[in-house]
């Protein structure tokens, strides 16, 4: 051996060269595209429709259009990245939840492209629910367009409920009516001790979600529309209490599945009657509870006060330009053509189980078919008569902090109510509702960036 | 050693030209940061995009934020226990190992140094598993050896994810603490032992008054490190809680503090600010423990 | 009582017995105990190697059922390598699918890439530090040790903003060369260069050879044992970095197999097969360098802070 490194670093200095070629060789083949536009989502379904639908839109301005799927989490840790350090972004983007993560500096620094003025030029804040644009907005400038409503209801076991309970649900109109039937149907049905009939699903683990759906409902809301912090007030000190008591206490009527499997096995039991049910949970119902065909049916939710809201919403997503994308206006064309223009009859969106934010888009004669999943009822019909109803829900930089801070108030009033029970419960919800909205206020201070 | 006169002048440029890339490097990659990461501390920042001067009001919010005071209160538990269990176990084991027999002491060496090799995200996903209750191999040998243990939950549970992360590190890095204690003790002279040895000295006045005052320095060295690596944690409780904090803030250490600050929230000032709280905080636990217990050289 | 527990009493058992029994030569009940301590913590520091390398070829739907592997009766259907074609299948990202060799490519490049880089700037500058003498060394000396005192993650986001600026972003550059030399090399090689005697050089000299050549040709092949070890220590930390690469890298393709590794544990959630057997690739090579090398590499690790 003459190399006076010797063996081992020789050997390195081989594989150094070989694997470079090879990087070099590998990675040149990646990144080159063709096409004027490339669209970025992380969910294979909007993928698998845009594909199906991208040759009309190529035919109609003969350009090439690009359909790329990214996994979620790669999405979100790119994008906020990306923006950070100006790198390489996709022309558009299906942004996973809302904006949160993408706002915190000067307006001028955000990635995405301000589209304020062409939605009112394209009067597309009028033929869209307007509530929407409310998780895409920061500083009254809109950055990204709604891709979806996604109003709530209640899904429940229509032939427990029904059949054998002999309940008409078209009774049940307020959450304290809710509860009061709640009481007589959670039952321990084997004599062990424990019930294993419970009227309705509630989570621990994702307790922050299932909180913001039942603050919406109510009119609340982590930020208010001035985006200051709205959440420790006597309305969701209550709130908390309920939650927590349908779930923990003597009378509860609620139980925490978990997530994913355990909930669907849950259903398919009876163990759980009533279920949160977004338009784009009822497609998971058929994949997962196949089973259940024809013993599924679909209410609004109750309302907190007589002729209060009977809906909510939970999840989205938006489809953002970002600023660095090569041709803005083919992109806004493929934008309105993708999320207002529907030419199959609603069949695509249908098929999503997903209501389009686009009003005029509701009456499609797909989505007045019956659902074989639920008695029959027209699914997507009923979703879209609710539509008009859904509550906005603002979103601030702080929207991460505040969701985490809910989580931290619930895990302690938990532990509370476990020790303690009601006694001294309300009080010290309140405190700590103060304590950790006084964090995120804290957080807020440094929101230096957007005084614009 | 070599009189500087007679050198040749390519001689005598010779030494800065071997030196010119570290140089170099440290200019540009070490001294610029430095004074980079001083003046960030005082900036709030948009990532590379925005800053504005805030003067010393990154530190201000730091000590008024909880989440920062439970990183640091997390980090100083781990680094105190993580320490303290270290290198009375990293030395003990060295001193069951210090036999005279080499081969069977370098088998051994290798073996315990092993898993030092596998890098903390590796560990940390191979753990996250390994400590899952019902199914996880730490769960089923505690309900095998006592009886109880089975749902154990090292990772859900807010108060057992210390120890969780403790046991982990100890696994990983014994080992190679072993090795500087092994290194050290064969350094010690054997002719005072047998003196010792001689007088009627026990094993543990053996221990205690000839072993342990000749391995001072190797142990404060250990325990410095050890000191200085527990600090700065990261990799390891980040894999393990998938990028997470933890339940309830529970592995939230002061590098995750940074690097959410840094490349979440885009805040490369406040992400500087914590880096020099905890620079302070190293460099004061390096020293007085070097004040404290000595350097150890001059008794020796 | 199960069998774990009849083992350990057997064992404990025993020991008490020659205890008494053997009452004139203790040494042997002490060297007894001795064994049995280092056996079961060699068992301890091994178990979760075995266990994740029977994880890593188990199918997912037994990999919760057997703790390590299942009976052999059973090895048809409960062992084989889908998790691997899993792990393999390629993966759609804003640059086309990616298949995870791509991953494995790019962390073998920057590994042994910055191990290379590393080890010649290192030597370097422990040969100027060790062979000569000139203005400012003590200077350098203390500024190196200075500058090991101060925690990595404080330069972390001064770094990022540099990298940024560079446009360096998104590049290899930007992990190869802002570490390309280190102090700790450096005093690693001066350490071992110190022992290099003098006279040898001033014979080359007087031969009419240049600096460089007494460097590579002379120095350099009497250092190798410190050279092989420096390497191994470079090639690990670089396989093994996590941070750099998930701040630095931004495309699909570029990313390294940890970063992966980490973003496939929330991806796969409760498939823990996939991410297991993954990391079971990535530990296996740098087990066998370690394994190949490990003289080298703990004579290394010890030598700059027991001798020094």
């Amino acid at each position: 051996m003459n190399f006076p490194l010797g063996r081992a670093p020789f050997f390195l200095l081989l594989l150094a060269v070989a694997s470079g070629l090879g990087v070099w060789l590998t990675h040149g083949h990646y990144g080159e595209t063709r096409a004027d536009l490339i669209l970025a989502t992380h969910a294979r379904l909007h993928a698998d429709i845009y594909r199906a639908r991208i040759p009309e839109f190529e035919k109609r301005y003969n350009v090439k259009v690009d359909i790329q799927e990214v996994e979620i989490n790669a999405m979100r840790r790119r994008l906020q990245a990306a923006f950070l350090a100006g790198t390489e972004v996709p022309d558009l983007v299906e942004v996973p939840d809302n904006i949160a993560n993408y706002i915190n500096g000067p307006l001028k620094d955000i990635g995405f492209l301000d589209l304020t003025d062409w939605v009112k030029e394209k009067k597309l804040d009028e033929r869209i629910v307007a509530s929407r644009f409310s998780l895409y907005t920061t500083r009254g400038r809109i950055f990204a367009l709604p891709h979806d409503v996604h109003p709530v209801m209640l899904a429940y076991r229509a032939d427990i409920v029904e059949d054998q309970l002999g309940i008409d649900v078209s009774t049940i109109k307020t959450w304290d009516d809710f509860v009061a039937m709640g009481r007589k149907v959670t039952k321990d049905l084997d004599g062990d001790g424990t019930p294993d009939r419970y009227a309705l699903e509630l989570s621990v683990e994702r307790r922050s979600a299932y909180l913001q759906v039942l603050m919406s409902q109510r009119g609340d809301s982590l930020f208010n529309s001035a985006g200051e912090v709205a959440f420790d007030n006597e309305r969701m000190a209550e709130l908390l209490v309920w939650y927590v008591s349908q779930l923990r206490g003597p009378n509860r009527i609620a139980f925490n599945t978990g997530e994913g499997q355990p909930m669907w096995r849950a259903m398919m039991d009876g163990l759980v009657l009533f279920y949160f049910m977004p338009d784009w949970r009822t497609r998971q119902v058929e994949q997962w509870a196949p089973g259940l065909e024809g013993k599924m049916k679909l209410m609004p939710l109750p309302a907190w006060t007589p002729g209060g809201i009977r809906t909510s919403t939970w999840g989205s997503t938006g489809l953002g330009l970002p600023k660095r994308g090569r041709n803005p206006e083919l992109a806004k064309k493929l934008a309105e053509f993708l999320y207002t223009e529907i030419s199959d009859g609603g069949a695509a969106w249908s098929g999503l189980h997903i209501l389009p934010p686009s009003r005029d888009a509701w009456q499609q004669p797909e989505f007045e078919k019956p659902s074989a999943m639920f008695r029959g009822q027209p699914f997507m019909k009923l979703y879209a008569q609710l539509a008009p109803d859904v509550p906005a829900v603002p979103v601030t930089p702080f929207q991460t902090k505040a969701e985490n801070a809910l989580n931290q108030v619930f895990q302690a009033c938990d532990t509370y109510y476990r020790a303690n029970g009601e006694r001294g419960f309300l009080e010290y919800a309140r405190t700590q509702l103060k304590i950790r909205a006084d964090q995120v206020r804290l957080y807020m201070t440094r929101g230096r960036f957007l005084k614009e | 050693m070599k009189p500087a006169s007679n050198y040749h002048p390519v001689q005598r440029a010779a030494p800065y030209w071997f030196l010119a890339p570290y140089l170099l490097l440290a200019l540009v990659f070490f001294i610029y940061p430095l004074f980079e990461a001083t003046r960030l501390a005082f900036y709030q920042t948009h990532g590379a995009l925005a800053r504005e001067w805030v003067g010393l009001d990154n530190f201000v919010f730091l000590f008024r934020d909880r989440n920062f005071i439970q990183a640091l209160s997390n980090t100083a538990i781990f680094a105190i226990c993580n320490c303290a269990l270290m290198v009375p176990i990293s030395l003990g084991l060295a001193l069951l190992l210090n036999t005279r027999n080499n081969r069977f002491k370098g088998f051994f060496r290798v073996l315990f140094f092993s898993p030092n090799f596998v890098g903390q995200i590796f560990v940390g996903i191979m753990f996250a598993v390994i400590f899952l209750p019902r199914y996880g191999l730490m769960n089923r040998f505690l309900q095998t050896l006592l009886g109880w243990g089975l749902e154990t939950e090292w990772l859900t549970d807010p108060a057992m994810v210390m120890p969780a992360l403790i046991l982990t590190n100890l696994w990983m890095y014994v080992g190679f603490n072993m090795i500087y204690f092994l290194a050290a003790l064969q350094n010690v002279d054997d002719s005072l032992v047998e003196a010792a040895r001689i007088d009627g000295a026990g094993p543990w006045a053996v221990f205690w008054n000839v072993t342990l005052p000749s391995i001072k320095p190797v142990a404060i060295f250990v325990l410095v490190v050890c000191m200085i690596n527990s600090f700065q944690f990261f990799d390891l409780p980040w894999a393990m809680f998938r990028q997470t904090f933890g339940p309830g803030n529970s592995a939230l250490f002061m590098v995750s503090y940074l690097y959410d600050s840094a490349f979440h929230t885009g805040d490369l000032g406040l992400a500087s600010a914590v880096g020099w709280v905890l620079g302070a905080i190293i460099m004061l636990v390096s020293f007085v423990q070097i004040k404290v217990l000595g350097t150890g050289t001059e008794d020796a | 009582m199960n069998l774990l527990h009849v083992t350990l009493l057997a064992v404990l058992v025993f020991g008490f017995v020659l205890l008494v029994v053997d009452r004139r030569r203790p040494r042997l009940a002490g060297s007894y105990v001795r064994y049995v301590l280092l056996a079961l913590i060699a068992v301890a520091t091994l178990t979760p190697f075995v266990w994740l390398a029977c994880a890593a070829v188990k199918e997912s739907n037994v990999l919760m059922k057997y703790v390590l592997l299942p009976p052999i009766s059973e090895w048809g259907e409960a062992l084989g390598l889908t998790s691997y074609r899993k792990l393999f299948a390629p993966r759609a990202s804003l640059h086309g699918p990616i298949q995870f060799w791509q991953y494995l490519l790019n962390s073998v490049f920057l590994a042994s890439a910055a191990t290379i880089i590393q080890t010649l700037f290192c030597s370097m500058g422990g040969y100027a530090l060790s062979k000569y003498r000139f203005a400012g060394q003590r200077a350098v000396m203390l500024f190196m040790i200075g500058s090991m005192t101060l925690p990595g993650m404080l330069l972390l986001a001064p770094l990022y903003k540099m990298m940024v600026g560079f446009g360096w972003m998104d590049s290899y550059l930007a992990l190869l060369i802002p570490g390309a030399a280190s102090a700790f090399g450096i005093f690693l090689f001066r350490q071992a260069m110190i022992s290099v005697p003098d006279s040898l050089l001033e014979a080359a000299r007087i031969d009419g050879a240049s600096e460089l050549f007494i460097y590579w040709r002379i120095t350099m092949p009497l250092v190798r044992p410190m050279t092989a070890a420096f390497c191994l220590i470079v090639f690990m930390g670089q396989w093994n970095a996590f941070i750099g690469p998930q701040i630095f890298l931004h495309s699909g393709y570029k990313l390294t197999a940890p970063v992966m590794l980490s973003q496939y544990m929330m991806q796969f959630g409760e498939d823990y097969g996939v991410f297991l057997s993954g990391t079971f690739l990535c530990i296996l090579p740098i087990a066998v360098l370690f394994l190949a090398l490990q003289r080298e590499f703990i004579a290394g690790l010890t030598s700059g802070a027991v001798k020094g």
